[in-house]
């Protein structure tokens, strides 16, 4: 035994115990805590000097007390940290504490509201059955219009204005559909999928229209996909983008890698379909074009045309933002505006 | 295309509201752009302007005495520039409430009080023409309505997709309208009335050299035209389509290209040499002056109109200067032709003119028909308002009539692919009123050919789509079920690029989304090794090429929102750039994350006045625990490259197990001052290409430890370019039971002396089978010491 050492015994460690209990009951003042610390945990304190004396048993007391000495050093300096007096202080100065300053300023991140229609885009495609697929910006004139079924000199080429990087041979691409060529060349049918990605066009950047932006595609092809296949897919996707109530409506129109092909209009989720400003006054808002793959992109990309079937459809991610969110200029989606960005 | 529903009427007998005809247009696939109410107020008047004289003080204003007839003259004030006394012009009388809700009162102006407005033609809603008063003709009512005189009517615009070039008219919006309302066309050709006299065939001839591009060529002879203004109902038809009145014969070849949809050219039969037309190729590059005086370039190849010495009209696209129809043109050449459709494209694209003839000519017109009934109702036209003579006969020159091919139409096919059955006999009968020639052809096949006005039928599925938009696509049901492939895994990608933007944005960083166009100036000074991929037709200078790096597109949103007093800034953006990749047709397009920071990482607070300031300990740390949030492993981060194109000295390399890679640090100021950034900003570009599409690893559990560790800390005193990984690395070596060691403190000071630094470990030991003693502990401890001294030199800061 040393001196600032206790060889602990059984009674010793139960009378120490209740002393402790009573002592952490009466402490009312910081002073009283640090006189109960130095008392019993302190270096030279009780409890230390007994942890320090368990060395000092035969083996056979150790095996029976080291544990419990140390177990109640354990909990006492837990339960002194934990004290009442602590909470007693703190409601004793509630008067003067002030929960209305602010709280620590943690940084708040966002992701671009692009993404986000995107990701809600493609979750529902995902939740329907189809998987994705992507493909290069850059792109050949024949992914992009050749394969397509764009004949060469049609006016319907002009529907698109290119950017070039090689006259008529490389261009950014248009639109995400020659990332269907890709999908129907490189897998066999059946293919459930989306496309997607970033778009661009040769116009002068305006409210109305940015040089670049972003689109899902779709793409359906299987023996016996029909028209009523694209009807019930667009509308089971429009209900749960837009709302339940949603309705679709279908115009015929043209591109030129589906045939038939349609607009389709979806049902103005701000003013139920009576005519506002944001669907001047139609009731209806143009969402996407679809329509029934044709049989020539079918057969530029070695699909047995009459075996199979399919459809497409595509859509622009700006536009429904700008019409969800209510912007009116395109352009400040790619501001990166923080004080934009963190609407969403 | 803009027109009036009456002349639409001329065709279909159409009694619903205009609202209604909207409607089918677009049932059958015709936008309507915009429908507007043409409507003369009651209260218009035609008035005739007595007098004409000075406002007293006003230059450009006139005060004129008008009749409208009323019983006494009105003064009324008006500024147009071609009131004239004797003129009969619409006078706006007071109480005249127009369809704004603008009412005309008494009004003094500048002094004079004006009783009423003499209207131009924009006043009234009747064209853009706002040059000066709309002058009505001399046998007009005074002090009659003038809507007697312009009847209400409504005024449809429509858009066209590039494949329906037979709706480019009024006959070819009848045709649909009228298929859709079940009701006939109406033939509106006029037959011409010929004077007797010379046939035409004794005073011009034409040949074609070209049949391929030209497949036929009608041309009709008018003598004696006087050219005069147009009758009013047929410039206000011209005016509603929104094309300028010119004269009678510029006039009536307008009105039958809108018309019948059939472009014409109405030449000087006098400046036409040796009387003769040659539809011809140009044979060599040559130079033409086109009629708006401009000198072109032509090719070899291009389709030429000549007469028995020149070229006389770029043929489909525009006539030649010097054979146009002029005031003293008395006889007139009418051509009426069906050239080919990519001929006249591709010269029209070349020579960058595009005409409403070459738009029409571009998109297929009718080679039958419409050819045909436009040359006759032209001429006969002239003779009725120019007051010219038919010449007996029509000029045709059609070597191979244009056919077109049987294209076999399955009804099961057409329920394969609607998803609806449509009656055989309702395929037929939605066919014909098309004007598509059917012939039964068997149980499941009707042969159908394409009227030859159609130049978008081609296949089977182009005949299913006349039977479905007929059958209305709104009443194809709904399939309630769709097959669900269950073969594809889901996507690696898109989990992986949730889990990165997540991971960000929760970690504070905003994400945006930028331009991948830049200019070659920012690539250059971005990464002048790289070769961009260059834009042969930008849009302007600024975007000119593909971007190389991320950089610049992040600072520019940075030196955005700091001039807009934002001073902390933290962004993150997946994007793609782009290098040319040497041997390949296609570049190479990465996919790249950029992470920026700017300003306070933790904005200034109440309890932490300083806020934290974004470094590139920030940077770095941002990156390892996205790297552990995504599941990429460790980050290993190694000496930036000598001269790095924008980081500066402060920086280092990054990587991932070969699938990330790329470089973090601080910015060099010259480069954020090119993008007027002035503050400090540190960046990191990461190359995730790879790790997007690579297959996760498998997560594997290691048991926790059941012992416990001895902690130890070491504070050592040693060469400032000791990097701390060289320190921790060589710990960790040096015993198995090293599980963890941590830097805690580092310092420079004069106390230590030069080139030193003091850097604090803590370092855990641990053995996995039992409770380490504290002599095994001693060991270690002194095992670490002795390295360091040996390895680094470095002594115990006591
Ligand atoms: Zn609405």
């Amino acid at each position: 035994m040393t001196a600032d050492s206790m060889v602990p015994t059984a009674e010793l460690l139960a009378q120490t115990e209740k002393e402790v209990a009573s002592g952490l009951q009466s402490i009312s003042s910081d002073a009283e805590a640090e006189v109960f610390r130095i008392k019993y945990l302190g270096k030279k304190g009780l409890l230390s000097s007994l942890v320090r004396g368990v060395k000092d048993l035969s083996p056979e007391e150790k095996r029976n007390l080291g544990a419990k000495v140390n177990a109640l050093f354990q909990s006492v300096e837990g339960r002194f940290k934990a004290a009442p007096w602590t909470q007693r202080r703190a409601s004793a100065d509630a008067g003067s504490f002030d929960w209305t300053l602010p709280g620590f300023p943690f940084p708040r991140g966002g992701i671009h509201p692009l993404t986000q229609i995107r990701n809600r885009i493609r979750d529902i495609f995902t939740g329907m059955g189809f998987d994705i697929a992507y493909g290069p910006e850059v792109e050949t004139d024949y992914y992009n219009f050749g394969a397509l079924n764009f004949q060469p000199n049609h006016p319907a080429r002009d529907m698109q204005d290119t950017f070039y990087v090689k006259a008529d041979e490389v261009l950014l691409r248009t639109h995400t559909s020659p990332a269907q060529v890709r999908v129907m060349l490189n897998r066999k049918p059946p293919l459930r999928c989306i496309m997607p990605g970033r778009v661009y066009r040769n116009e002068e950047v305006s409210s109305r229209s940015y040089c670049l932006f972003h689109q899902v595609e779709g793409l359906y092809v299987d023996q016996r996909v029909t028209f009523a296949d694209l009807k019930g897919t667009l509308l089971a996707f429009a209900k749960q983008f837009f709302g339940e109530q949603t309705k679709i409506k279908i115009r015929p129109s043209f591109f030129p890698f589906t045939e038939p092909s349609v607009e389709v209009d979806v049902w103005c989720f701000l003013c139920g379909g009576k005519g506002c400003s944001l669907c001047k006054q139609s009731g209806w808002l143009e969402i996407l074009g679809a329509g029934m793959v044709h049989p020539n992109v079918l057969a530029n990309c070695g699909i047995d045309n009459e075996k199979y079937t399919g459809f497409a459809f595509g859509m622009g991610i700006e536009r429904i933002a700008l019409l969800k969110y209510g912007i009116d200029d395109i352009r400040i989606l790619f501001e990166n505006d923080v004080r934009f960005l963190r609407q969403f | 295309m803009k027109f009036s529903l009456s002349w639409l009427k001329d065709f279909v007998d159409i009694t619903v509201p205009a609202e209604e005809v909207c409607a089918t247009l677009t049932s059958v696939g015709i936008e309507v752009a915009s429908l507007a109410r043409r409507h003369i107020p009651a209260g218009v008047k035609v008035a005739k302007i007595l007098a004409v004289d000075k406002h007293p003080n006003a230059d450009k204003l006139h005060v004129c005495t008008v009749d409208a007839g009323e019983t006494a003259p009105l003064t009324i004030v008006c500024g147009a520039p071609n009131v004239a006394a004797g003129m009969l012009a619409p006078l706006a009388t007071i109480g005249t409430k127009f369809d704004n809700g603008f009412t005309i009162a008494k009004a003094k102006l500048r002094g004079v009080e004006s009783f009423g407005m003499l209207c131009s033609e924009k006043e009234l809603g009747l064209s853009d023409d706002h040059s000066g008063l709309l002058s009505l003709p001399p046998d007009a009512k005074v002090g009659a309505e003038l809507s007697a005189c312009y009847p209400d009517d409504d005024i449809i615009e429509i858009e066209l997709t590039p494949n329906r070039g037979d709706c480019l008219s009024l006959l070819g919006v009848a045709r649909e309208v009228a298929a859709k309302l079940g009701v006939p066309v109406k033939n509106t050709a006029l037959s011409p009335a010929e004077s007797a006299g010379a046939r035409v065939a004794d005073l011009i001839s034409v040949a074609i050299e070209a049949p391929a591009e030209c497949p036929r060529y009608c041309g009709r002879l008018v003598q004696g035209v006087r050219i005069a203004p147009s009758p009013a109902w047929l410039a206000q038809r011209l005016s509603d389509a929104g094309v300028r009145p010119i004269n009678n014969v510029v006039d009536i070849t307008n009105y039958i290209m809108l018309h019948f949809g059939q472009p014409m050219h109405a030449f000087d039969y006098a400046a036409i040499a040796h009387k003769k037309i040659i539809v011809r190729k140009a044979g060599v590059a040559m130079p033409f002056a086109t009629l708006d005086q401009t000198q072109r370039s032509l090719v070899a190849g291009d389709l030429l109109i000549c007469d028995g010495e020149r070229p006389v009209a770029l043929a489909g696209i525009m006539g030649g200067a010097g054979s146009e129809i002029s005031d003293a043109t008395t006889d007139v050449f009418l051509e009426c032709a069906y050239f080919n459709p990519p001929g006249i494209r591709t010269t029209s694209k070349r020579l960058g003119l595009s005409t409403e003839s070459s738009y029409r000519f571009e998109r297929g017109v009718d080679p039958e028909s419409a050819v045909v009934w436009a040359v006759d109702t032209a001429a006969e036209m002239l003779r009725l308002y120019a007051g010219g003579a038919v010449v007996p006969g029509r000029v045709d020159v059609y070597p191979a009539p244009v056919k077109r091919p049987a294209i076999r139409l399955r009804p099961s096919r057409v329920e394969r692919l609607l998803g609806v059955a449509i009656p055989k006999s309702d395929l037929v009968t939605t066919l014909a009123s098309l004007q598509f020639a059917c012939n039964d052809a068997g149980d499941d096949a009707i042969e159908c050919r394409a009227p030859a006005f159609r130049h978008d039928i081609f296949v089977e599925a182009d005949l299913i789509e006349e039977a479905g938009r007929f059958y209305g696509y709104d009443n194809i049901p709904s399939a309630e079920h769709a097959r669900v492939s269950l073969s594809q895994a889901p996507s690696v990608v898109e989990s992986r690029t949730d889990a990165i933007r997540n991971s960000l944005a929760f970690a504070g960083l905003s994400e945006i989304v930028t331009n991948s166009l830049t200019s070659e100036k920012k690539n250059r000074l971005l990464s002048p090794e790289a070769a961009p991929v260059v834009i042969l037709n930008p849009l302007s200078p600024d975007m000119a090429q593909l971007r190389v790096s991320m950089l610049g597109s992040s600072l520019e949103v940075l030196a955005y929102n700091i001039n807009r007093k934002n001073p902390d800034n933290r962004y993150f953006d997946i994007g793609r750039t782009y290098r040319v990749a040497a041997g390949e047709t296609l570049p190479r397009e990465r996919d790249v994350l950029a992470v920026t920071m700017s300003g306070c990482f933790l904005a200034k607070s109440w309890n932490n006045t300083a806020g934290v300031k974004a470094d590139f300990y920030c940077i770095k740390g941002q990156l390892d625990k996205l790297c552990a949030d995504i599941g990429a492993g460790r980050l290993d981060y190694g000496p930036a490259p000598q001269a790095h194109p924008f980081f500066d000295a402060e920086s280092c390399t990054v990587s991932c197990a070969g699938k990330i890679s790329g470089a973090m640090g601080k910015l060099r100021s010259e480069v954020c001052a090119a993008f007027d950034v002035k503050e400090p900003v540190y960046y990191a570009e990461l190359d995730i290409t790879d790790f997007l599409s690579a297959k996760p690893a498998p997560v594997t559990y290691a048991q926790l430890p059941k012992f416990p560790a001895l902690e130890r800390d070491f504070c050592f005193v040693l060469g400032e370019t000791v990097r701390s990984s060289e320190i921790s690395q060589e710990i960790a070596s040096l015993s198995p039971l090293v599980e963890d060691v941590t830097p805690f403190d580092v310092y420079r000071g004069e106390k230590l002396g030069p080139g030193l630094r003091s850097i604090a470990f803590s370092v855990k030991v641990r053995s996995r089978e039992r409770t380490l003693t504290d002599k095994e502990g001693e060991e270690v401890c002194g095992k670490i010491i002795s390295a360091m001294e040996r390895k680094f030199g470095a002594t115990l800061r006591k």
